[in-house]
């Protein structure tokens, strides 16, 4: 495994309704070439794991191994040059080029000022290959549409040369050609061996591009298995009610979930 | 990194080195000051003035507006805020507490070492104020960067309440000096005392120069820099206390010089870019420069008589910083 979590217990009190919200995870890995896919409702659980997964966030209990090492004690350039990590919020302070975001995406490879190697340089430039962004390379973040920073953001994370990568909602606010983009760009990274982890809120795009899906709800794992096998299953029909249909994607065999509408009318 | 800017304004930090000293109010000849540096004619006037007057001072604009610069531009990139500058912490509320008690309360009048007694209690003031703020800021995962800036806020205003009371209770005689040290000024200064500043100084810049690389990644917020392997709160502590000793270390012999520290930045951010390897030197080359050249106004609008150089820093930052605004080159 690139990274596994295992009896992680975390809690954040709740001072307006005095309720204590826990997270109780007994395992989390990541399969090396790869796609997890973490789904859930809102407040499930999905990022507090992921943070908790990058090393931002630490557990109140439980363990983290980043390639069979404790993560607690790895330095940050260490981890960074194994695992890269995708925040929700993605901004600078500063209106950067698309270069020079990913340059320091090399930040745990170089010392001091982050002078680059020529080595350095090709990395940067497999980056900026890999993810599309070689034309775009000189423009400004703020010249950039919402897949484009994205992918920018992403290929200063591929500059780490991480083994595993964790996502944390990278495709919200795409549109669906964006996202399809998104998410077969990860396809071709998890063909090179990588494994990830991406958090998502649309759970037909995690079944059609995710070898795995993990199911989250109230902050522990209700499934974890094959697309089809969670979109299935019990648990999964019981938090969305029964109020949906379930169909097969015409040309690969994956599933997807569609809402049943109630009143019985045609749309 | 855009090395060409970075060694223009080096150049322009030069020219005001060797240019500024013969600017003022008494006229100077060069081959008298060649007179007296070679050692002919020690008593030579124009010497004296040129060697232990005007150099001194010059060599203090220079350290203290580069200072100035380099603190807020370090302090804008780790609060995320374009309003920061060094003084916003409550450092220089401490040190002018510090001052004023020197200045009122005749039983503090000593002197140890190169330090008068305004210097040594206004560096006391501003260090006092640099561990009293971190202390409180001091949460159960470490200090938040936004607990910081609200706990600095909050020890300013405190310390000028604090002034206030003191200049309520004193006598006049001590406001008129206190008024005038809040001005700001670099007349008062030898090599002895210039040198006295390095041993705080130096090591606050030291902490500032080691991170620039690091600053940059902070301008991507707290989760991307660590996910990018930068250990965020070893850098944010550390840029923290490298800022406030420096501008501890300039208050203390300066006063509170304003408009420096806030305006340098943005104005080298137009030429030097965001990168923080290019803005940090180029802040600091630029900020001494802008404060050597204020510094020869101050001594020469009014000649003979001299303006605080706060007067001139205020009168023309302000101006600059409402045209800086209106061109909105930054976020």
């Amino acid at each position: 495994m690139t990274i596994e979590l295992t009896n992680i217990h975390h809690r954040f009190p709740d001072t307006e309704t005095e309720l204590e919200w826990e997270l109780n995870i007994v395992r989390f890995y990541v399969t090396p070439g790869q796609i997890l896919g973490i789904v859930g409702p809102n407040g499930s659980g999905k990022s507090t794991l992921l943070r908790i997964g990058a090393g931002i966030l630490s557990p109140l209990k439980g363990e983290v191994r980043l390639e069979n090492q404790d993560m607690k004690k790895l330095k940050r350039p260490e981890i960074a040059k194994k695992l890269g990590y995708l925040p929700q919020e993605l901004s600078s302070e500063y209106d950067i080029s698309v270069n020079d975001l990913v340059q320091m995406g090399r930040y745990p490879h170089t010392h001091g000022l982050g002078l680059l190697s020529p080595a350095d340089r090709e990395v940067i430039n497999n980056s900026l290959e890999i993810t599309e962004m070689s034309p775009l390379r000189n423009r400004r973040l703020s010249r950039l549409s919402g897949g484009e920073k994205k992918r920018a953001f992403l290929a200063s994370v591929l500059a780490q040369t991480p083994k595993v990568l964790l996502l944390d909602e990278p495709t919200s606010a795409l549109d669906i050609h964006h996202q399809v983009q998104f998410f077969q760009l990860l396809k071709k990274l998890a063909a090179e061996g990588i494994g990830i982890a991406i958090v998502t809120h649309d759970i037909n795009f995690a079944a059609l591009f995710s070898d795995e899906l993990m199911f989250l709800e109230g902050g522990k794992c209700l499934i974890q298995d094959q697309p089809g096998e969670v979109l299935a299953a019990e648990a999964v029909m019981a938090i969305y009610g029964r109020d949906i249909i379930m169909g097969r994607h015409p040309q690969i065999d994956r599933p997807y979930i569609l809402p049943r509408l109630t009143s019985g009318k045609k749309a | 990194m855009k090395k060409k800017v970075i060694l223009l304004f080096m150049l322009a930090f030069l020219a005001a080195a060797v240019l500024t000293p013969w600017i003022g109010s008494e006229p100077l000849k060069p081959a008298n000051i060649w007179k007296f540096l070679s050692g002919q004619g020690e008593d030579n006037p124009e010497g004296i003035i040129f060697w232990y007057q005007r150099l001194p001072r010059v060599l203090l604009a220079l350290v203290a507006g580069g200072t100035l610069a380099l603190v807020g531009a370090s302090f804008q990139v780790l609060f995320r805020n374009p309003l920061v500058e060094p003084y916003t912490l409550g450092i220089s509320g401490g040190a002018a507490l510090g001052a004023f008690l020197a200045m009122s309360i005749p039983s503090l009048w000593i002197v140890w070492g190169p330090f008068s007694s305004i210097q040594l209690f206004a560096i006391m003031g501003a260090s006092g104020s640099l561990v009293l703020i971190h202390a409180l800021a001091r949460q159960s995962k470490g200090v938040s960067i936004y607990s910081l800036l609200l706990t600095g806020v909050t020890i300013s205003i405190i310390c000028g309440g604090a002034i206030l009371l003191l200049t309520y209770i004193t006598n006049p005689n001590s406001l008129v000096v206190f008024q005038r040290w809040m001005m700001g000024g670099l007349d008062v200064i030898g090599y002895r005392e210039l040198a006295a500043l390095l041993p705080v100084l130096l090591p606050g810049l030291g902490l500032l120069f080691y991170h620039t690389n690091d600053l940059n990644h902070l301008a991507l917020g707290e989760e991307m820099a660590l996910g990018h392997g930068v250990p965020v709160k070893t850098v944010q502590r550390n840029i923290f206390l490298g800022g406030g000793l420096a501008t501890a270390a300039v208050v203390s012999l300066v006063g509170p010089i304003g408009f420096v520290g806030l305006i340098i930045p943005h104005a080298v951010r137009k030429l030097a870019g965001f990168d923080q390897r290019n803005v940090l030197p180029c802040s600091f080359f630029c900020g001494g420069t802008a404060l050597a050249i204020c510094d020869c106004l101050a001594r020469t609008l009014l000649a003979p008589t001299e303006l605080p150089v706060g007067i001139i820093t205020a009168i023309i930052g302000g101006p600059v910083f409402i045209y800086l605004l209106a061109s909105r080159r930054w976020k």
